[in-house]
């Protein structure tokens, strides 16, 4: 049977492509252009619980609290030296270098970071030698007291010292993370 | 011999495959964009660490002060020139997070401070934060891949 206006070549529908393509570009390059590459931020936690709430520093828990004394130059306002006090241990590091330019800063095998890394391994070493397991570890506070004018950064490292280590396989080891500040020296 | 009748007129390429991409491209770049970056100011250099990681789960309510290395804090596009002077800022945002059913404790406070400020004036902030009742802080630095 032959139906009338059947025709094949008419039922081809042509799609008109172009004012498609035109908007999907104008979408791909506004997302290209809007797109940054950022490097990822990361957080240290303080937790400062009001003064009222706070316990007082008795001779019992001062035994967990590693105090750390930033002292920073007065010229260049890099750290100077830290003084730290642990149950019965003190240890105190002098500056040796100080950073020469943000490069040498940056690079955490550079002289002028010795003092980090010093302070790094103390608080292994005070870890490891207090009551063996690891969970006493998480009880260690750490009361940071520095100069008024030292650069924030120097504060961001001693943290960084502090609260672990990063192993030549890339994990984390955790050390003290309970991290508290005293008001600052003027 | 039999030769087949070539078509006359204008050729036509498949657009299909080029579609397929372009729209793949477009969905990665949107999934990708990150909005939240309005809150960060750009002028701050954050110090580096290699050890802090961006938190798991991102808190009920935050606060981002931008603490800028001439003393000035930058919240969103409002510049508070000077440390002491946070407070009604402060006021504001409480009121909102307890509005929105977020407990005080609950309310972090990220800190993006300049790697070159004083660590004092980064104390003064938080004690001026914390004389608001708020205690949960974050110090955010750039994470370093040295």
């Amino acid at each position: 049977m032959k139906i009338r206006g059947y025709d094949k070549e008419a039922e081809e529908v042509k799609l008109e492509m172009t004012p498609m393509i035109d908007i999907v570009f104008q979408l791909l390059v506004f997302f290209i252009m809007t797109y940054k590459v950022t490097a990822m931020e990361g957080d240290y936690n303080i937790r400062m619980p009001a003064a009222a709430s706070e316990p007082t520093l008795t001779e019992e828990t001062l035994e967990d609290v590693l105090m750390v004394r930033l002292v920073a130059d007065p010229g260049n306002r890099y750290l100077q030296s830290i003084n730290v006090t642990f149950g019965s241990q003190t240890e105190s590091w002098p500056r040796e270098q100080f950073p020469a330019t943000v490069e040498d800063y940056d690079n955490k095998t550079s002289p002028a970071r010795t003092i980090f890394r010093n302070l790094n391994n103390f608080v292994i070493g005070a870890l490891g030698s207090g009551s063996g397991d690891p969970a006493s570890a998480s009880e260690v506070e750490a009361e940071i007291e520095a100069d008024y004018g030292l650069r924030y950064e120097e504060t961001v490292y001693v943290i960084e010292a502090i609260s672990g280590y990063k192993t030549d396989d890339g994990k984390i080891v955790k050390l003290i993370e309970k991290i508290k500040f005293r008001d600052a020296v003027e | 011999m039999k030769f087949k009748k070539k078509k006359s007129g204008i050729l036509e390429g498949d657009l299909t495959p080029m579609i397929d991409m372009t729209f793949q491209l477009i969905a990665f770049f949107m999934l990708i964009i990150n909005f939240s970056e309005v809150e960060k100011s750009e002028e701050i250099n954050l110090p580096l660490s290699e050890l802090a990681k961006p938190p798991e789960e991102p808190p009920p309510y935050k606060i981002v002060l931008n603490l800028d290395e001439d003393g000035s804090v930058k919240f969103g596009p409002q510049i508070i020139e000077n440390v002491d002077i946070i407070k009604p800022v402060l006021t504001r945002e409480i009121t909102t997070a307890q509005r929105e059913g977020v407990a005080l404790p609950e309310i972090s406070v990220i800190i993006r401070a300049d790697r070159g400020v004083d660590t004092g004036l980064v104390q003064r902030l938080m004690n001026k934060c914390k004389d608001e009742q708020l205690e949960s802080f974050s110090l955010r630095v750039n994470e370093s891949l040295r």
